[in-house]
């Protein structure tokens, strides 16, 4: 048997001559964009099989962790006599507040382990760990959208009324905490092929972000003198304003758009560094 | 063509460094069947991966103007727990190559039966050997990365085998890694010696081999 055609190859460039420099710069980005567009889709389709395929059950895992967190917290509450305020139930709070932390937490956490789980990628040289950041990503981003939907309409289902008032709000605020976990995690990535020991420190750094983020409290329930070291976190910030789209009687009066901003673009500037950084060690230069 | 632009490389050892390339510059044509000669330790595998693209050098710039394939016969490429078949997808569509086209000559060369739907991590050394073998003369390659020829497969395999690694030979130009002259003799028609930190390339092979011979 015949193997395949040989697909279009790129002809073997001419000598550069002043003339046709600039042209030829454009179309080697226009070029480069399409190879990096096809590498994210293909490592898209490789994740989805990946990310659960050696459990049981697979994706399904993805819509069990959030619900059986919510479901607990909400049995807590209801012993502990708790109620949510501005007319928005339990449920309501802890699944707007917890579908934005595990987008931010998982991506975060894929986005760190890209290299580390595709080693045997580095032998293809158009596949890049920033392709493979941006492919886990737009996959988490993806698969928590869904999670959303599924998990809302299984509450409607047993009676409980936990719809969204603002459906954009939501996914913006859904796009921006995918866009911090993938910055901040790609950076933390950086640094664990430098050291890895920086795990543990990642692991506490979670642990406080995540209690400080308002997953189990409305920020207007802390007192004054405290809520001013909470809302440093920018997560606190993003979860409250996904909290005032989601829910149409609270207004979100701590969240900052700038705030976040300056974080995206702070966290942005130490992922680029990371990347440059760490992209030599990996490809095992010395200097 | 391949272009080397002041490429250094070096190894950190105990004592020092050890220089493998020392701010080499050379087009490496992608038509021509080279052998690289050099002595145990040399460099010559890293001078592979480099081309490759697995490994950056310390300075310097390598671009690749042609399809390269990955060192021929290396099988550390596949996810482990994907199936051969979803892996070849996966390399198809990376390198833009017909998947139908890829997996059905990769299926009938490589013979894993049953296994074309297993696992990698379940697969044989062989098995995997076979598998990565037929997938890169399914990708076409311009131009072929070889690191020592090494033979897989039983008596039947290493015919067919035989057979296609002539017609690559005939359709492509190739890059092969021996420290073997008589292995160099019958594959190439040019010669590359990597000596010192340097790389010399000669027109006529037998000029290469009596420069990397003559080494005392």
């Amino acid at each position: 048997m015949r193997p395949p055609i040989r697909p279009e190859t790129p002809p073997a460039r001419q000598l550069l001559s002043r003339a046709d420099a600039s042209p030829s710069i454009i179309t080697e980005m226009i070029q480069g964009l399409a190879v990096q567009w096809r590498v994210i889709v293909a490592v898209v389709l490789r994740e989805v099989r990946t990310r659960f395929g050696q459990y049981h059950l697979g994706y399904l895992w993805a819509v069990i962790v959030p619900l059986l967190f919510i479901v607990t917290l909400a049995f807590v509450y209801a012993a502990l006599g708790r109620r949510a305020a501005h007319g928005a139930s339990v449920e309501m709070l802890l699944l707007s507040g917890m579908m934005a932390w595990l987008t931010f937490t998982d991506t975060q956490n894929q986005a760190s382990r890209a290299y580390q789980t595709n080693r045997q990628l580095v032998v293809y040289p158009m596949v890049s760990v920033v392709d493979i950041v941006i492919a886990r990503s737009l996959l988490e981003l993806g698969t928590k959208l869904a999670v959303m939907m599924i998990l809302i309409a299984l509450f409607w289902t047993v009676g409980y009324d936990v719809g969204i008032a603002d459906p954009l709000g939501v996914a913006f605020a859904m796009l921006v905490v995918t866009y911090l976990g993938a910055v901040f995690g790609h950076t933390i990535g950086c640094i664990l092929v430098v050291a890895p020991s920086f795990l543990f420190i990642v692991a506490t750094t979670r642990r406080i972000l995540f209690f400080t983020s308002g997953v189990l409290f409305l920020l207007s329930d802390v007192p004054d003198e405290w809520r001013v070291y909470v809302l440093y976190n920018p997560l606190a910030h993003v979860i409250d304003l996904t909290r005032g789209a989601w829910i149409g009687t609270y207004n979100a009066p701590y969240g900052d758009v700038t705030y976040v901003a300056g974080w995206a673009v702070g966290l942005t500037a130490a992922a680029a560094i990371g990347e440059l950084a760490a992209r030599r060690r990996r490809l095992g230069a010395n200097r | 063509m391949i272009t080397l632009e002041g490429v250094s490389k070096s190894y950190r050892t105990a004592t020092g460094y050890r220089v493998i390339l020392d701010d080499v510059s050379m087009l490496l044509p992608t038509d021509r069947h080279i052998g690289v000669l050099g002595r145990n330790g040399a460099g010559k595998s890293t001078l592979l991966r480099m081309i490759s693209g697995e490994e950056e050098p310390d300075t310097g710039k390598i671009s690749r103007r042609a399809r390269v394939s990955w060192p021929l016969g290396f099988t550390g490429g596949f996810h482990p727990a994907l199936t051969a078949r979803e892996n070849l997808r996966f390399i198809s569509r990376i390198y833009n190559s017909d998947i139908e086209e890829v997996t059905a000559f990769v299926y009938e060369f490589a013979e894993l039966g049953d296994y074309f739907d297993m696992p990698i991590s379940t697969l044989s050394s062989g098995m995997r050997a076979r598998l990565a073998f037929g997938l890169s003369l399914a990708m076409r390659f311009d131009f072929y990365l070889i690191d020592e020829i090494v033979s897989v497969g039983d008596y039947w395999f290493r015919a067919k085998a035989q057979a296609e690694f002539d017609r690559i030979r005939d359709e492509s130009g190739m890059l092969l890694v021996s420290h073997s002259p008589a292995t160099i003799r019958k594959f190439c028609d040019t010669g590359l010696v990597l000596r010192n930190g340097r790389l010399v390339m000669f027109d006529a092979l037998e000029d290469a081999i009596d420069f990397y011979l003559d080494d005392d």
